[in-house]
C-alpha cells in the first residue's frame, strides 16, 4: 500500500461557451473558466440588474484565479462576498437582483487536490468518468421539490410550468450554499452549465455530447449549439473541464460498495438528497 | 410570533424558539447537559431526539422535544410528561408517554397553544445542574399568524452562557438543591417572555455586520462549552470529576474553553490526523452536500478493500464519533477493554482513546490522545 502522492501537479484543461439563446435580447449569464475556478452566475433582475448580478460575482471570484492552494474555506468566504455584492445590487433596483452560482474551484487539503462544488440556484454540474455521467448538483428549484417529493418526474423538470422558479440565490438573504467535496480523478470530465442548457437537452443528450464531443472547447460549443437547435428559450452558458493529470486513479474511484454504490456504465446517477425544508415538513 | 412562559421548577428546559425540549426523571439534568454540548443550529425535532437517544433508549429521561414551525407542532413525549394543546378550532389533544416503552410521537396542526408538564410538583427532582431555564411547566400560546412563526432562535453555544442574562434568577434557583425549598414561593409563578427578546441569532444572519466579519476565516477556533475545575482545567459538561486533576466538578462554572485537543487518528500507511471538524475515510472518499460551515477533511486510503465513502468520523463538542457509512465489507470496532464489535451500517459509536476501527483486511484506524 503506498501513501498518496503529497502535491501531484494537476493538469486541467478547458473550454467554455456562451450565447444569449434565441428568445433573449440580452445575456444574463456570466462564466469564469480560468483555473482553479470553473463557475457559472445566470444573473435576474429588472433592466441590467440581471447581468449586473452575474458580473458581480464573477469579479468576486476573478481574485481566486492562478491559485494553487486555495482551502475549501477560501471559496466559502468569496461566496459571502459575492452574497453581499449582489445584495448592494439588488437594494439599488426596483425589483431586485439575484444570480446562481454554480461551478467547481480546485482546491486543496493537506496538499491534495479536490473538487470543491457549490451550488446556489438551478445551474448544474455533472461529471463523467469514462460513459458514467452523473449530476453533482442539486437544484434549488420548486421543480426539484417536487422531485424530490415523488410529485414529479425528473425528465418532466424541464417542461414543468415553474421550471424557472428558483428557491434560493445569490443575494437573497439567507439562502446557504451548497458544497461538496470530491478527489479529483484523473480523466473525468466537469460539464458547468446554466439551466438554458440542461432545460433543452436531455441527461442522454449531454452524456453523448460530452462522451463523443472531443477537445473541451469544441464540446462546449457544440452543446451550446445543440441547446440552441433545441429551442434556445434561455441564455446558454457551458463550461467543459477536463482532468488530464495530477488526480487520483480512476481505479481508485470506481464504484463499489459505499455511498453512490451504482456501478451501471450508462445510467445516469442523480443525488436526490431531500433539502432541510422538505425534510422538516415531512415532520 | 409564538409567545412562550413557564411555571418555575426544578425540570431542565431549552427553547430554542423553533424547538422546545423538556426533561424529567434521574437522567434529566445530564441530558440536557448533553443536548445543550451537541445540539446544532440545524437541530430539528428528530436530530435532537438523536442526541437524547445517544445513550441508549434505557438511559433516556422522560421527555417533551416538540417543534413548531409552519407545519404546526411536531414531536415526541415520553414518559410521565403531559401535553395539552389547545387547537384553533376549540378542539383539545391531550399527548403522554405514559405506559409506553418508548414513545409517543405527535403531528399537530392548527394549534393556538399548548403547555407542557411532568405531572410530578416541583421539588421532587433532583436539582438540574445549570441549564437555560429551570421549570415545572412550559406553555406556548401561538399567535394567529402562525403561518410564519417567525422564530429566529436558533441553537448556539451562546445559549447557555447567555441564560442567566435571559432568565435572571433562575439560573440561581437551578444551582441550588430545591430541597431546602427556598425557592418555593417561584413555584407557579408564570413569567412572559417574548421569544425575540431571548433570541440568539447567528452573527452571520445580522445583516448590521460588515462584510469583514462574515468571513469565517478569520474567526479563531470555535470555543465548546465546558466545566472548569478548581485548577482551571477545562471538562466536558458531562464529566463529574476532572479528567486531569480528579477535582470533583459538583457545583463548578459552567464556561467557555477553547476547543479541546481531541487527540488523532493513525491510518494504516502511518499517516497521522487531527481529530477536528469531520473526517471522510475511504478508498476515494465524497462530501455529500453541506454547508460553508461544515466542509469535511476527506482522507484516501488506497486499499481495494475500503468502501470509497466508508467512514466519517466527526467531532462534537468533547466528543470524537465515528460512523460505518454502509461499507460493503462493513467497520469492525473495538474500544479499550472490550471485545470487537460489527458496527452496523449507519450506526454512530463513540471513540475512546486507544480504540482501533478495522475498515476491512488490514486497514486500520487507531485513535490516540482523546482526552
Amino acid at each position: 500500500m503506498t501513501a498518496p502522492p503529497l502535491s501531484a501537479t494537476l493538469v486541467v484543461t478547458s473550454g467554455a461557451r456562451t450565447d444569449p439563446g434565441l428568445r433573449r435580447a440580452v445575456n444574463e449569464d456570466a462564466l469564469l473558466a480560468e483555473h482553479p475556478v470553473y463557475i457559472v452566475a445566470d444573473g435576474m433582475g429588472g433592466h441590467d440588474a440581471g447581468d449586473r448580478a452575474s458580473a458581480a460575482i464573477i469579479d468576486v471570484f476573478r481574485a481566486l484565479v492562478g491559485r494553487d492552494d486555495l482551502a475549501p474555506e477560501e471559496v466559502a468566504g468569496a461566496v459571502e462576498r459575492a452574497h453581499t455584492a449582489v445584495s448592494a445590487i439588488a437594494a439599488g433596483t426596483a425589483r431586485g437582483a439575484g444570480s446562481t452560482l454554480t461551478g467547481v474551484v480546485a482546491v486543496r487539503q493537506d496538499g491534495l487536490p479536490r473538487w470543491l462544488v457549490v451550488n446556489v440556484g438551478d445551474s448544474r454540474v455533472y461529471r463523467l468518468l469514462t460513459h458514467h455521467l452523473e449530476q453533482l448538483t442539486v437544484d434549488h428549484s420548486v421543480a426539484q421539490e417536487l422531485v424530490d417529493e415523488g410529485k414529479l418526474a425528473r425528465d418532466q423538470m424541464s417542461s414543468y410550468r415553474g421550471r424557472n422558479v428558483i428557491t434560493r440565490a445569490i443575494g437573497e438573504e439567507r439562502s446557504r450554499a451548497d458544497y461538496w467535496l470530491l478527489p479529483i480523478v484523473t480523466g473525468e470530465r466537469l460539464l458547468v452549465c446554466s439551466d438554458g442548457l440542461s432545460g433543452e437537452l436531455t441527461d442522454e443528450a449531454i452524456r453523448a455530447g460530452l462522451t463523443l464531443g472531443g477537445a473541451p472547447s469544441g464540446t462546449a460549443a457544440a452543446l451550446v449549439t445543440q441547446a440552441i437547435g433545441n429551442g434556445g428559450r434561455d441564455n446558454i452558458t457551458a463550461i467543459v473541464v477536463d482532468v488530464v493529470a495530477g488526480g487520483i486513479s480512476p481505479r481508485q474511484d470506481d464504484t463499489t460498495g459505499g455511498l453512490g454504490g451504482s456501478s451501471a456504465s450508462a445510467t445516469i446517477e442523480v443525488a436526490t438528497l431531500r433539502s432541510a425544508r422538505t425534510r422538516a415538513r415531512r415532520g | 410570533m409564538a409567545e412562550w412562559s413557564y411555571a418555575a421548577g426544578d425540570l431542565p428546559a431549552i427553547l430554542t424558539g423553533r424547538l422546545a425540549l423538556l426533561f424529567a426523571g434521574p437522567q434529566a439534568a445530564p441530558t440536557a447537559r448533553t443536548v445543550l454540548a451537541a445540539a446544532r443550529p440545524e437541530d430539528t425535532w428528530e436530530t435532537a431526539l438523536d442526541v437524547v437517544l445517544r445513550a441508549g433508549l434505557a438511559a433516556a429521561p422522560d421527555l417533551f422535544v416538540g417543534q413548531l414551525d409552519g407545519a404546526g407542532l411536531t414531536g415526541v413525549v415520553r414518559g410521565g410528561v403531559r401535553v395539552t394543546v389547545q387547537h384553533d378550532d376549540g378542539r383539545t389533544t391531550e399527548l403522554t408517554g405514559e405506559g409506553l416503552r418508548t414513545w409517543q410521537e405527535f403531528h399537530l396542526g392548527g394549534v393556538a397553544s399548548f403547555a407542557v408538564d411532568a405531572g410530578v410538583a416541583a421539588g421532587t427532582h433532583r436539582a438540574a445542574a445549570p441549564g437555560p431555564l429551570a421549570v415545572s411547566q412550559l406553555t406556548c400560546r401561538v399567535a394567529p399568524a402562525a403561518a410564519d412563526p417567525g422564530l429566529t432562535l436558533e441553537f448556539s453555544d451562546t445559549l447557555f452562557e447567555q441564560a442567566p442574562e435571559l432568565m435572571p434568577g433562575l439560573v440561581a434557583a437551578l444551582e441550588s438543591a430545591p430541597a431546602t425549598g427556598r425557592y418555593d414561593d417561584l413555584f407557579g409563578a408564570t413569567i412572559h417572555f417574548g421569544v425575540e427578546a431571548a433570541a440568539v441569532r447567528p452573527p452571520d444572519d445580522d445583516l448590521e455586520q460588515a462584510p469583514t466579519d462574515r468571513v469565517p476565516l478569520e474567526e479563531p477556533p470555535a470555543a465548546v462549552s465546558g466545566i472548569v475545575c478548581v485548577a482551571g482545567h477545562p471538562n466536558p459538561l458531562e464529566r463529574d470529576v476532572c479528567t486531569r486533576c480528579g477535582a470533583s466538578l459538583s457545583g463548578a462554572a459552567v464556561a467557555r474553553v477553547p476547543s479541546p485537543d481531541l487527540g488523532t487518528v493513525v491510518l494504516p500507511d502511518g499517516r497521522v490526523i487531527a481529530l477536528s471538524g469531520t473526517l471522510l475515510i475511504g478508498r476515494s472518499p465524497r462530501a455529500d452536500r453541506t454547508d460553508g460551515d461544515g466542509i469535511p477533511t476527506l482522507v484516501e486510503i488506497d486499499d481495494r478493500d475500503v468502501s470509497r465513502t466508508h467512514v466519517r468520523i466527526r467531532t462534537e463538542g468533547w466528543q470524537v464519533l465515528l460512523e460505518d457509512l454502509g461499507s460493503t465489507n462493513g467497520t469492525v470496532f473495538t474500544a479499550v477493554g472490550t471485545g470487537p464489535r460489527r458496527i452496523r451500517p449507519g450506526e454512530t459509536v463513540l471513540v475512546t482513546d486507544g480504540a482501533v476501527a478495522d475498515l476491512g483486511t488490514g486497514s486500520r484506524l487507531t485513535f490516540a490522545g482523546l482526552p
